[in-house]
């Protein structure tokens, strides 16, 4: 561009005051550039999106190439086939940064007087894409697109249609909207995580989850604020911690300080207990529990939701048909300590077992179709044993073990089940427990 | 339950070499993956494992970051551990540490690593792990049907 002294502004002609009008009003960013290649005119939002002014720039003439201009002129810049009548597009990086965002889409379209003369050029200017932060990073795009692919795998939709979890799915959608800090109560496995990062969903910023339990604080409290930390993460959108009550207090009050300033993340704490059983233990500082716990959850064990267990394994591992009714009878027969994560594993177990066919009871660990055989067997007691019966047989089965464990030796017997001589023998003859034989002298 | 297993998918051997004699000696197993394609296949029989993941910052690969969240979503037995060969900027670390560990790393490691944090991290997370997979078991009940009741 040559810095060219600013041309006098000329009076206004009835015509200029239309089309000034027009430009001024839009929301659009127009500029135009006369025939001599001298901005003529740009609009307040073209002063807006550029963050320059225009009247300091009234005249500024456009240089032929873009190569030899400032970072502003090149990218405004009219390609040449404009000026040979033709429109275009293009998109070109905003000034002074090597790649955007943000690029500026730019479209120009030649203004044609008599013969086919060019009188000048309108353009057109829209920002795409927002600025990196000052001394961001540029990753690799390739992550940006797993992140966002992952991201759309964790909806509401994994929590359920009953009634229950509907009014579950609310508290938790009303949580994330207005970044309530929440705490998840649940069993190992139940997918507290997992209900973190579907509240994190589509909101800004990165998820992160840091388990407390089982790691060296100063490992905890290098990855928390050491150099590189989560702290130091601009765009730390979401926090999960997994068992908070596991941190070192004094990295308790530190978690606590940053997460309810202004510029902390959104926190989800994870945990088998509740937020007030874990303050009355001691082992968390009752900060947690007045301004880090706004909503508390409960998330129900896999045992109470065997009714949609059809569901849970088809999103487990997606496949065109549903789990047979014996198979399904198998898996609800089974207590599930190890919730989700158990579930998980034995279906794909399951699935590797049946090679490719549909799954049968046969292909499940034996464990769990033992607990099926238990469950459905046709034995039901004629009648429930009362206590005396109840304490016979356990009184029973303890002196036959005594017996047993001491060859049959009354008075070592005896004094194993911590009693006289004279009331085992009693005992013998009341339950009708043969007398050993005499051990050989 | 199945032994423990620590895979390490690395250019070289520095990485197993630090870690060898660590896990002999508390009898978990070392397994050195140089190929991304065979390394997936280590985690099919769910066992408690730790995925040490070696990087390059300067060109990584797409098939790596595949495989983190492939690991994440489909085996939550395992812990994967993302390890930067290079030396990286102080300034990088951050937007680095936030991407991998939203694709599900548990843990990002940079240069300078020293033996005892590797250490420590492994049996910080081979406790958590196996915690985790050790399920609670009903308490053993006394079987009165074995006794005077079934006669």
């Amino acid at each position: 561009m040559a810095n060219e002294p600013p041309e006098p502004e000329p009076a206004p002609k009835p015509r200029d005051l239309e089309w000034r009008t027009l430009f001024r009003r839009s929301r659009s960013a127009i500029f135009v550039v006369n025939g001599r290649r001298q901005l003529r005119y740009a609009n307040p939002a073209w002063e807006a999106a550029t963050g320059v002014a225009f009247a300091p720039l009234r005249g500024t003439k456009f240089s032929e190439t873009r190569t030899s201009a400032s970072p502003l002129w090149a990218t405004l810049a009219p390609p040449r086939e404009v000026w040979r009548g033709e429109s275009a597009r293009v998109r070109r990086a905003a000034p002074g940064i090597e790649h955007g965002p943000p690029w500026w889409d730019l479209a120009f379209f030649p203004l044609r007087g008599r013969g086919e003369r060019i009188l000048g050029v309108v353009g057109l200017l829209d920002v795409v894409g927002e600025a990196r932060p000052r001394g961001a990073v540029k990753l690799p795009a390739i992550l940006e697109t797993l992140r966002h692919q992952r991201s759309q795998d964790f909806t509401f939709d994994l929590l359920g249609d009953s009634p229950a979890l509907q009014r579950l799915q609310s508290q938790l959608r009303w949580a994330a909207e207005h970044r309530a800090p929440t705490w998840l109560t649940g069993e190992a496995g139940t997918g507290k995580e997992t209900l973190a990062r579907t509240m994190h969903g589509a909101s800004h910023g990165h998820f992160s989850a840091l388990e407390c339990a089982g790691l060296q604080p100063y490992l905890l409290e290098g990855i928390l604020f050491g150099k590189g930390g989560l702290a130091t993460i601009r765009t730390l959108g979401t926090l999960y911690l997994k068992n908070p009550a596991r941190l070192p207090r004094d990295l308790q009050t530190r978690v606590a300080e940053w997460c309810t300033s202004a510029k902390g993340p959104h926190l989800i704490c994870g945990s088998p207990t509740a937020v007030a059983e874990s303050v009355a233990s001691g082992a968390l500082i009752s900060r947690f529990q007045m301004q880090l716990a706004t909503l508390e959850v409960r998330i129900p064990p896999l045992r109470e939701r065997l009714n949609e267990l059809p569901e849970f394994l088809g999103r487990i591992a997606p496949s065109p048909t549903a789990p047979a009714e014996d198979v399904l009878k198998v898996l609800r027969a089974y207590s599930w300590p190890g919730n989700f994560h158990e579930l998980a594993g034995v279906w794909h177990d399951a699935l590797r077992r049946a090679g490719g066919t549909a799954v049968q009871p046969a292909h499940l660990p034996r464990s769990i179709r033992e607990r099926f055989l238990i469950e459905s067997s046709a034995y039901t007691p004629r009648k429930a044993p009362g206590l005396d019966a109840i304490l016979e047989s356990v009184e029973r089965r303890m002196i036959l073990r005594a017996m047993a464990a001491t060859d049959g030796h009354i008075t070592a017997a005896a004094a194993k089940l911590g009693i006289f001589r004279t009331r085992l023998a009693r005992r013998l003859e009341a339950l009708k427990i043969a007398w050993p034989p005499e051990p050989p002298r | 339950m199945k032994a423990p297993q620590i895979v390490v998918l690395a250019a070289d051997d520095w990485l197993g070499n630090q870690l060898r004699e660590f896990i002999a000696d508390h009898r978990w197993l070392l397994r050195e993956v140089r190929q991304l394609g065979a390394f997936a296949g280590h985690f099919d029989d769910r066992r408690p494992s730790v995925a040490l993941l070696q990087f390059d910052w300067r060109d990584l690969r797409p098939e790596l970051a595949e495989l983190i969240v492939l690991l994440a979503q489909d085996h939550p037995e395992v812990a994967v551990v993302a390890v930067s060969d290079a030396k990286m900027p102080e300034d990088h670390q951050p937007d680095w540490t936030a991407v991998l560990l939203d694709l599900g790393c548990r843990w990002v490691l940079y240069p300078p690593l020293t033996r005892a944090v590797l250490e420590d991290l492994l049996s910080g997370w081979m406790s958590i792990l196996t915690d985790r997979m050790r399920w609670p078991t009903a308490e053993p009940a006394i079987d009165l049907a074995a006794g005077s009741y079934e006669e």
